[in-house]
């Protein structure tokens, strides 16, 4: 636990992405939002929020209104974050608001006999954030928001408001869950000005989706979004997700070692030692997953270069600094490959060799803008690939 | 966006549709309880995979298993489901063991409340076909179930997103309404997402189309009617007066 800005103290949400975002973690005793497109599953980051606070020695208090305590338990035992243990030593207790809306009883700490009423949902969530208080530090979840508005519209909205008070009477963190199911725009925004910490789950508006993290209100403030495309692992957790890097540049620039060096794991389709098709390598650095995909250098093989370069969210321009000639074939295969205009850091390769143009020299002759980063690089050094590698991610994360 | 006409599976219907559906569309299947509105869609679903296509059912009431041995009896091949062309989503077993567990064709879903889980595992499993260049029919069984446990206006909301969401990936939807179970109201309100309806009328053994091609009667398929089989394929299809 650490204080932010000399002000708030913030409890690490345990996913390094998100505290990074939150500045921090989550406030404490405040309330925050997990807000949702609804092509977006929340269920699994709130999930290893709640088993970091749980490993930490906290307290969880968990409100289930549109799916059983059994099935969070079973997914978190699938996630390979398991609260079944912690349900058991008496570290975890549910609120049960969904079995008596298909009539049945419920063995839980905590049951909502008439979860049709939100009074009676209200009163006991003000009991079991008392009661649960005074046996260690509560993270309190409520899944979901979206469910209580679609029974009770905005007076669900009154009753958060007073369990916001209760969480800062005992110091908890209250985290709701809440899927943006196209409500009108004053329950949207009646949602979004409860809270003083929103961290958004989106969809990217593609065929295919993609998701992104991004936080768009930290501590009352509205923040600019800095969205981080993310994986849900099936086990292992979420992390940050990068599909596709392309690694494109002229024949022979050492796109092909590039990629080998930085990758845990590589393969390259190679006739006599020249790649014909592709190398693809995936690399795990600063908490990402990121996946390379290096193209062909020769003119014969462009008509690939665009497929390979669609969907990419960034790339290295790999140029043999002993190759001037080589410069504007580079440029062109940026053009090519349609990823002219995306993220993309410039490596001046071969920076070994004894004629190679310095890294000033590429620039001037390449008249590259001083918005590109450029690096020498050597293929076979970690250290200054992995340079190119972090100035790329950089870029990427701030766009 | 293409628009192709894709053949139903039930040949008189093709007649009625100048042809077929049109991709991506999606149709309402109306009719009384147990009126052969879910054998239709079956038939339809089948339509499709001995094209090649894929399809997906997503059960509410019944597990995922139940609801593949129903479809047994109206055609349905294990074959399809061994090359991955047939999925379900499964909204009904989780309410009874939250510990069944999904396979390789079976996606649970925690409960019928929970759009969001819904979702996600449609979208996963259409993403997966769009991007094998499978096209797709999709049929859930039913609405009528949504709307016993969710008020119309939630309903509503999640079609909005769900349909746009086929749509994109030129998906074709069947969803199933039981007829008298809902207020005039319902009806007209879902109609509005829908491209039409096929209304399935047991007693007299014909589909009616509703929207596009209104009013066009069409025999049910042999197969939901056993008994019929004689008198429909010597029927044609009639225009309602």
């Amino acid at each position: 636990m650490f204080k932010s800005n000399g002000q708030t103290t913030k409890v690490p949400t345990g996913i390094s992405i998100v505290d990074t975002l939150l500045d921090g973690g989550m406030p404490n005793g405040d309330s925050f939002l997990i807000r949702a497109h609804p092509l977006a599953d929340p269920l699994s980051m709130v999930i290893e929020f709640l088993h970091n606070q749980l490993k930490n020695g906290g307290v969880g208090v968990f409100l289930v209104n549109n799916k059983s305590p059994a099935s969070v338990l079973e997914e978190s035992a699938i996630l390979k974050m398991g609260l079944r243990d912690f349900k058991r030593n008496g570290q975890l207790f549910f609120i049960d608001a969904y079995s008596a809306l298909f009539g049945l009883r419920s063995n839980e700490a905590y049951f909502v006999e008439d979860p049709n009423n939100p009074v009676s949902v209200s009163k006991v969530v003000a009991q079991a954030l008392s009661e649960c208080s005074k046996k260690g530090k509560v993270f309190f979840v409520y899944d979901s928001l979206n469910t209580s508005i679609d029974e009770f519209g905005n007076a669900i909205l009154a009753e958060a408001n007073t369990w916001k008070r209760i969480a800062i009477a005992f110091n908890a963190i209250l985290c709701f869950i809440y899927t943006e199911w196209n409500y009108p725009k004053d329950i949207s925004e009646a949602v979004a000005n409860l809270f003083s910490s929103i961290v958004d789950l989106i969809t990217l508006e593609r065929i295919v989706a993609t998701q992104v993290v991004t936080v768009s209100k930290n501590e009352g403030t509205p923040v600019s979004k800095r969205m981080v495309p993310i994986k849900n692992a099936v086990t292992g957790g979420i992390k940050g997700y990068v599909p596709k890097i392309l690694v494109t540049g002229p024949f022979h620039a050492g796109k092909t070692t590039l990629v080998h060096t930085l990758s845990t794991r590589a393969v390259s389709v190679q006739r006599m030692g020249t790649t014909v098709a592709l190398d693809f390598g995936h690399v795990n650095h600063r908490g990402f997953t990121l996946d390379l995909f290096g193209t062909v250098g020769q003119p014969r093989f462009d008509p690939i270069l665009e497929r390979l370069g669609g969907e990419a969210l960034g790339a290295i321009l790999v140029v043999d600094s002993t190759k001037p000639e080589e410069f504007p074939r580079a440029k062109e295969m940026m053009h090519k490959a349609g990823v002219h205009g995306l993220p993309y850091v410039l490596a001046a390769n071969k920076q070994d060799l004894p004629d190679a143009l310095s890294v000033e020299e590429v620039k001037k002759k390449m008249n590259i803008s001083d918005e590109v980063a450029i690096v020498g690089t050597v293929g076979t050094d970690k250290v200054s690939v992995v340079k190119v590698l972090d100035l790329l991610l950089d870029k990427i994360l701030s766009t | 966006m293409t628009h192709e006409l894709l053949p139903s599976g039930i040949d008189l219907l093709d007649s009625a549709l100048n042809g077929g559906f049109t991709k991506p569309s999606n149709f309402l299947l109306i009719g009384t309880p147990l009126s052969a509105k879910k054998e239709v869609g079956l038939i339809l679903l089948n339509g499709g995979l001995e094209r090649d296509e894929a399809a997906i059912y997503i059960s509410t009431s019944n597990t995922a298993e139940e609801a593949r041995s129903h479809w047994e009896d109206y055609g349905f091949k294990e074959q399809w489901e061994e090359e991955g062309r047939v999925k379900f989503v499964d909204c009904y077993s989780k309410m009874l063991s939250a510990t069944v567990s999904d396979t390789p064709s079976i996606r649970r879903v925690p409960s019928i409340l929970d759009y969001t889980k819904l979702s996600v595992a449609v979208n996963d499993w259409c993403t997966s076909y769009y991007l094998q260049n499978t096209p797709v029919r999709l049929m859930l069984d039913s609405l009528s179930a949504f709307l016993i446990y969710s008020s119309l206006q939630t309903v509503m909301r999640f079609l909005h997103i769900f349909l746009g969401q086929l749509r994109k990936q030129n998906a074709l939807g069947f969803f199933l309404l039981e007829e008298g179970a809902h207020e005039i109201v319902t009806f007209n309100q879902l109609k509005t997402f829908s491209n039409g309806a096929i209304r399935v009328n047991e007693e007299s053994n014909m589909m009616q189309l509703e929207g596009y091609r209104h009013g066009m009667n069409i025999p049910l398929p042999s197969a939901v009617v056993p008994k019929a089989t004689a008198e429909a394929s010597q029927v044609s299809c009639t225009p309602t007066k």
